[in-house]
């Protein structure tokens, strides 16, 4: 595609216009998950990291507005692995003829996919015949509990990896928790799982360079939401400082606090740079560039992430406290990624050796 | 060489230990040095602990039933308590409330309350800020207007810290909208049980329950409980705040926060990921070790130049400000380096009660949380910056 980065497509401005319409007031409580669900994929929001003529827009980039437009409104929701990794990465994977279907379903919603992001414990994937049987467990798969497939990256007996997409009747939940960030997790066990040779995405080093893939589209969907997220707070910061009198004066006429809130408003500024970059990025053919990008944009957010959402509070006052007050919520909301990803030391370490 | 310490404050430290060691009950001390919010009836069952000893009121002169700590007594006694993994005492009590009493109250006064706060008989909190009025305190709005012999209070107070809790609560009341605004402010006792209170939670984004809304309603409070003069509020507030400038819990919280990220590093799933043998992580831990070093040395030396009775520099300002980042620095630095095991905060469909069951780990990432207050509350950071400047700068 010959799109611009840093150029919009119209698409992207509708999309965007659609969904700060559907979805609830940035400030408002968070909608039941389900009813929120239900809107995304009428809305057509679910499919737009499909191809055109699967009612998408074939365009990484989409996927991004519409992370955004979520994080922006604090929707809690498994569009990031559903629809802005597994989706797509059926449509990339030799499987693609034969996944029309279920990416049909993960498009217009009425399948949820997820991804186990934390592939620290032993998974040991075995062939019998035309079908492969897994044993271990993953931790914290966002959404685990209520996902109809898992994607996983195991281990061969010969060792090399294995993608495999996981239905959820092949594995148990052990605990479900629910994360800081607002988010459901659940740890997951596979004993004597079975599954069918279709949903073996990839194997050996095609496995691993789709792996690779999913990480970072992840990576890049989260950024995106954390951009929209630090939007929501510098939006209602500087509202605050506005209204908010003391001593007479509103905040907004202190300079000390100016400065604070340039800083917030800079650090988003340069946050939407480097995710709008790895997210047209995503799909570029060297895995050496993506890599680069969507490291930058990870980097780059985190550090952005924390000062926005610390300044918010602090600049909040007592208020910024509050459970009440949605300051909280999105600060919360911004600890995702540290805590999934890493804080900006991993991408300071692991930058120079992206290949 | 040159010490930090006295052969005889050495001594007192050892002191200090071994009676903590022998006193603090095992299960309170190990809830404290694993990431755990003391309960009232933990500072309760402590505070009766240090009394026994005549050390309820540590920070108090002998002349008021205290043990007449020296400045530097006072540091060792709370660095040693606060790494034990003692509760911190209630502070509105002790070393809010009782410094003003014994400065400014009647001789009723001090023989009434002196003895219930060291004991703990009566715990206290705090009613300064209201809504219109944080930063720009004295614009205060809470009215109390005589009427015989009570004052008659309406307003509202709010992030009362442990109102829920309390049995009194001092307030900064307007008796006098005619003056200039903080000549009309006085100093109020209000026992929490008079009619016309009433307090409502606010729950923290961190999920718990620790400030408050305090509304008074026709609450009569007795003229005998205004401390010092009718419109004389603001000097003891201000006294307080010079009274509190030094050693404030602050940096032995840090201390015990800096051993807790030492060994959950250290210590099972988490030490398998090898976090020390990050070179970047480990730079980071150093940091905030020497930063710490700095800052607690900082109030040390403060300390030394009160007790040659020398005021040295900005005290108050400095320490506000280095040691409240540092609170939130090292439960951030915890935090982070957890990664994914400071995730989880409640099991699905369950409630707060369930946190302790999923691991230790589950109250550090809203630890994290709820330290965001310390650069908010106390005079918040920027307030401490524009009265340094104001001091350094004219
Ligand atoms: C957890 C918690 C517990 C508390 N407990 C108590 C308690 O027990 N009792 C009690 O009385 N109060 C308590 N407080 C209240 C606390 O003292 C106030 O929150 C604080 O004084 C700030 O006031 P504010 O919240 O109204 O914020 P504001 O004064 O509205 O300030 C908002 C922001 O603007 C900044 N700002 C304000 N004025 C200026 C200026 N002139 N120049 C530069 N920056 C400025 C502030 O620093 C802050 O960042 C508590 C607060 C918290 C968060």
């Amino acid at each position: 595609m010959s799109d611009l980065i840093f150029v919009p497509r119209e698409e992207h401005g509708l999309l965007a216009d659609t969904l700060n319409r559907l979805l609830p007031e940035p400030s408002s409580a968070p909608k039941d998950r389900n009813a929120l669900w239900a809107d995304l994929a009428q809305s057509g929001a679910l499919a737009v990291g499909l191809s055109e003529d699967e009612g998408g827009l074939n365009d990484a980039r989409a996927v991004g507005v519409v992370a955004e437009q979520l994080g922006r409104h604090g929707a809690v929701s498994p569009f990031v692995g559903s629809s802005a990794v597994v989706a797509r990465l059926l449509a990339k994977s030799s499987s693609a003829d034969s996944s029309a279907g279920l990416r049909a379903r993960l498009g217009d919603g009425s399948t949820v996919a997820t991804v186990a992001l934390l592939p620290d414990q032993p998974l040991a994937v075995v062939r019998t015949g035309d079908k492969y049987k897994l044993d271990g467990a993953r931790r914290l798969v966002p959404f685990g509990a209520e996902a109809d497939y898992v994607l996983v990256d195991g281990t061969s007996s010969d060792g090399a990896h294995v993608l495999a997409l996981v239905p959820k009747a092949a594995f148990r939940i052990e605990r479900a928790v629910i994360g800081i960030d607002g988010c459901p997790y659940a740890d997951i066990v596979f004993s004597d799982s079975v599954i069918g040779g279709e949903l073996v995405l990839g194997m050996g080093v095609d496995a691993e360079r789709l792996w690779a893939w999913c990480g970072d589209a992840y990576l890049a969907a989260l950024c995106a939401d954390a951009v929209g997220a630090m939007a929501t707070l510098v939006q209602m910061t500087g509202d605050y400082l506005r209204v908010r009198q003391q001593f007479g004066a509103p905040l907004s006429s202190y300079q000390v606090l100016q400065h604070r809130f340039v800083d917030m408003d800079m650090a988003l500024t340069e946050s939407r740079t480097v995710a709008e970059w790895a997210a047209g990025l995503l799909d570029a053919d060297h895995d050496r560039e993506r890599r680069q990008a969507v490291i930058t944009a990870h980097f780059i957010v985190m550090r952005s992430a924390t000062k926005i959402s610390q300044d918010s509070v602090q600049l909040h006052g007592g208020i910024g406290m509050a459970q009440e007050t949605p300051v909280g919520r999105y600060f919360k909301r911004l600890l995702t990624l540290p805590l999934l990803f890493g804080d900006e030391d991993r991408p300071a370490a692991t930058y120079g050796n992206a290949d | 060489m040159a010490t930090l310490f006295s052969p005889e404050e050495e001594a007192f430290r050892a002191e200090v230990r071994s009676f903590i060691s022998e006193k603090l009950p095992g299960d309170l001390r190990d809830r404290m040095l694993s990431g755990g919010r003391p309960t009232r009836e933990d500072k309760v069952v402590w505070t009766r602990i240090l009394h026994e000893r005549g050390w309820g009121g540590y920070s108090w002169p002998k002349e008021f039933g205290g043990p007449g700590f020296t400045p530097v007594q006072r540091y060792i006694f709370e660095d040693e308590a606060w790494q034990a993994g003692a509760p911190e005492v209630v502070p509105f009590g002790m070393k809010m409330v009782a410094p003003v009493i014994m400065k400014f109250g009647t001789a009723a006064q001090k023989a009434y309350f002196l003895p219930r706060i060291a004991s703990l008989e009566d715990y206290w909190c705090q009613g300064y800020s209201e809504p219109g009025s944080g930063s720009d305190l004295a614009s205060l709005k809470t009215r109390a207007v005589r009427d015989g012999s009570h004052y008659i209070v309406n307003g509202q107070k709010i992030w009362t810290t442990e109102a829920h809790d309390a049995d009194w609560i001092f307030c900064l009341v307007r008796t006098s909208t005619t003056a200039r605004k903080q000549d009309g402010i006085s100093f109020l006792l209000v026992d929490m049980k008079t009619p016309g209170i009433t307090v409502r939670p606010i729950i923290t984004f961190d999920g718990y329950h620790e400030i408050n809304e305090t509304w008074f309603e026709n609450v009569r409070v007795p003229v005998e409980n205004l401390v010092g003069q009718e419109g004389q509020g603001w000097t003891c507030a201000k006294y307080l705040l010079e009274k509190e400038r030094l050693n404030f819990g602050g940096m032995g919280f840090c201390k015990r926060e800096l051993a807790r990220l030492k060994r959950l590093a250290a210590e099972g799933a988490v030490a398998e990921r090898r976090p020390l043998d990050n070179p970047l992580f480990k730079a980071r831990l150093n940091a905030l070790e020497m930063r710490i070093h700095a800052t607690d040395l900082t109030n040390l030396r403060f300390l030394r130049a009160e007790q040659r009775g020398e005021a040295l520099g900005l005290p108050a300002p400095y320490l506000k400000v280095l040691s409240s980042h540092l609170q939130q620095d090292v439960l951030e630095l915890q935090m982070r380096m957890l990664g994914p095991d400071a995730l989880p905060v409640s099991l699905a469909g369950g409630s707060n009660e369930t946190l302790d069951a999923i691991s230790e780990y589950a109250n550090v990432a809203p630890n994290y949380c709820n330290y965001r207050k310390t650069t908010i509350y106390a005079g918040s950071n920027e307030i401490q910056r524009n009265i340094a400047a104001k001091s350094l700068l004219g």
